[in-house]
């Protein structure tokens, strides 16, 4: 889950420090200006949490009734001077969390957002209104994601699922790390055969969740699993995949040194085709998560972008951490395994 | 085959065995071949041998018998009905055995009591059973404890192991085929992934359920009744968790260490030893 506040104010930002400090959550300032664009781009499936600071603000209350009036997008509310006279009436305009001077003072703890994202994700199953970048003059973001993230669901399984329809799923790109050394010191049959192990064993774990194996060309592919938007229940298999990579090892590759791989998770719309039928296949999430695996999800990694980390379940939201920004989206990745020193 | 060749190789089963009785023969009068080969065949399957006879047959099909080449007719016939009924012949053990995920016997169909064979030990113990069981519902720690006997169960079947006893609070898995070191090591080392997502998602307690596990092979006797057997390999593997092991955590004793895989090694961490068993211990470390 991202933080935005939008504020004015540099005291503002030191009393979010602690969320800061924590990096559990990606955290962004916008101007109080930028309010706008969020209010009228704002999309659905991007994950965010939005604080809005009246303080010092002329005109709190029609903030507050633009903000009441935006579809359903839940925020939270800055009031260092204990200016809103009815705060609980926030509540019931939508406003999940509110600030007040004693709160402001004493800091933003991350116990606190805990709090507010859990009570979000009850209180908001269907993937909530995303933030957006807007530009520094709140006009309409020309860089924004060219795929939307409006979700089309898939469902729980693939029975729904028709052809030459579009839908989200989630989309799971994995591929080896090294084989290209593998190719040097031995024979393409070889690393053939290794490339056929990974996607038999991804085959293997992807199946209990409903993952099929989409698309494979040298040494990586796309799996596809069906989206109900409430939940991603591809994260688990590919967290198993990362956590029994030691053995997998052993059990699959029989090599000397060990092979790694790197995954990336996003929730993205496509056309569905059978497999070996997605040549003609048209779609920015599919050339996102293509992009994402390749050029921005380091060796052994496994990433999730901003939309997938909302869904992590609160048992695992310890394991990501945030990663960076790409093509305009927070990234997150799994901390990994460690051996003993 | 001749009559003189059948009786060594059933010989070789029973040690004792006398064509000439089982047919009802006078000594001195030769047994028909036909006739020779039904008997032996059904007294195999009556004394429970059959399986260690076809063995057998497979050995001298491949590598001949006193120095002869015997090409067994049929075999592949017999070969192919035996596995049809669940078994596989495993090369290392040169025995039949259950296919892992369908019949699952605790002697995988072909150990007899009192046989002595290399095993490798899986110890697994619940940590802090007892304050568990005072401060939880009954249902709530039955649950958590069902679910992770589901979890081990299906872990150590993956590799062909036998869950030997379950004791409530832990118990014991054994496996006998397929590099037995590696079994049992890459059954814990799994069995702590699995804990890692069970805690995270599904138990039913207020804390994770946490393991310790720990793994030892050697030669041990074979009894149904597992409280039966008497093994210094049992006692090593149980003092091993018991005294060198911590929560969440596999520890390994040198014998199975200096046998795993070098992929697996830099995983594992020396740990001292216990006077003559130096140990080895896995746990499931992130980054921070």
């Amino acid at each position: 889950m991202e933080i935005v506040v939008y504020t004015n104010s540099a005291r503002t930002r030191t009393c979010f420090d602690a969320i800061e400090r924590s990096r559990k959550y990606a955290l962004a300032f916008e101007p109080l200006d930028g309010l706008d664009g969020w209010l009228k781009n704002g999309r659905n499936g991007t994950p965010s949490l939005v604080y809005v600071d009246l303080t010092g603000s002329n005109d709190a209350a029609a903030v507050v009734k633009r903000l009441s009036r935006a579809n359903g997008k839940p925020f939270c509310i800055i009031d260092a001077r204990n200016s809103v006279e009815d705060p609980a009436g926030l509540f019931r305009s939508g406003a999940v969390d509110y600030v007040g001077r004693s709160v402001f003072v004493a800091g933003i703890t991350v116990k606190r957002i805990d709090e507010v994202v859990s009570f979000v994700r009850n209180a908001y199953p269907e993937p909530a209104p995303g933030h957006d970048e807007p530009s520094r003059d709140g006009s309409r973001n020309e860089k924004r994601p060219a795929s939307t993230t409006r979700f089309k669901l898939s469902g729980d399984t693939w029975d729904s699922v028709q052809l030459d329809r579009e839908y989200t799923f989630a989309m799971l790109f994995a591929e080896l790390d090294n084989v290209v050394d593998y190719e040097a010191k031995t024979s393409l049959g070889f690393t053939a055969s290794l490339s056929e192990a990974f996607s038999r064993l991804v085959e293997r774990e992807v199946a209990p969740y409903q993952g099929r194996l989409w698309m494979w060309r040298d040494y990586g592919g796309l799996v596809l699993f069906p989206f109900n938007g409430k939940s991603c229940p591809a994260l688990v298999s590919c967290i198993r995949l990362v956590l029994n990579r030691p053995i997998e090892n052993v059990q699959s590759f029989h090599l000397n040194t060990p092979l790694s791989f790197r995954l990336a998770l996003h929730l993205g719309n496509t056309v569905y085709r059978h497999k070996g039928e997605t040549g003609h296949i048209v779609s920015d999430s599919v050339n996102f998560i293509h992009h994402l695996g390749q050029k921005f999800t380091p060796p052994s990694a496994f990433t999730i972008t901003s939309e997938v980390h909302r869904l992590v379940p609160p048992g695992l939201a310890d394991l990501f951490v945030p990663l960076g920004n790409f093509e305009h989206r927070s990234i997150y990745r799994m901390r990994l395994p460690v051996k003993p020193r | 085959m001749d009559i003189k060749t059948m009786v060594a190789l059933a010989r070789r089963v029973v040690g004792s065995y006398d064509l000439h009785e089982r047919c009802g023969f006078p000594h001195g009068v030769a047994v028909p071949n036909r006739d020779a080969a039904a008997q032996i065949v059904e007294d195999m399957i009556a004394s429970s041998n059959f399986l260690v006879f076809v063995s057998l047959l497979i050995e001298v099909n491949q590598h001949g018998f006193v120095g002869r080449k015997i090409p067994i007719r049929g075999l592949d016939q017999i070969v192919s009905e035996v596995m049809d009924a669940g078994m596989v012949y495993d090369a290392e053990t040169h025995a039949f055995v259950e296919v892992s995920g369908r019949r699952q016997t605790s002697n995988w169909g072909v150990i007899r009591d009192g046989d002595v064979h290399t095993f490798g030990f899986l110890r697994f113990d619940i940590v802090g059973n007892s304050r568990l069981v005072r401060e939880y519902d009954e249902s709530v720690v039955m649950k958590a404890y069902g679910d992770l006997r589901e979890i081990i169960h299906a872990v150590i079947e993956r590799r062909n192991g036998r869950l030997w006893s379950w004791e409530g609070d832990g118990g014991l898995a054994a496996f006998f085929t397929d590099e037995v070191d590696s079994a049992a090591v890459l059954s814990g080392m799994e069995i702590l992934s699995e804990l890692v997502l069970y805690n995270a998602l599904q138990c039913p307690l207020d804390e994770p359920l946490r393991l310790r596990l720990a793994v030892h092979s050697g030669t041990s006797e074979y009894r149904s009744n597992v409280s039966d057997i008497q093994s210094a390999t049992i006692k090593k593997v149980y003092q091993i968790e018991a005294h060198h092991t911590q929560p969440n955590s596999l520890t390994v004793s040198d014998t199975v260490f200096y046998s795993l895989d070098p992929l697996i090694e830099p995983w594992f961490v020396s740990v001292g030893s216990d006077g003559d068993t130096a140990c080895f211990r896995y746990a499931v470390t992130f980054e921070t």
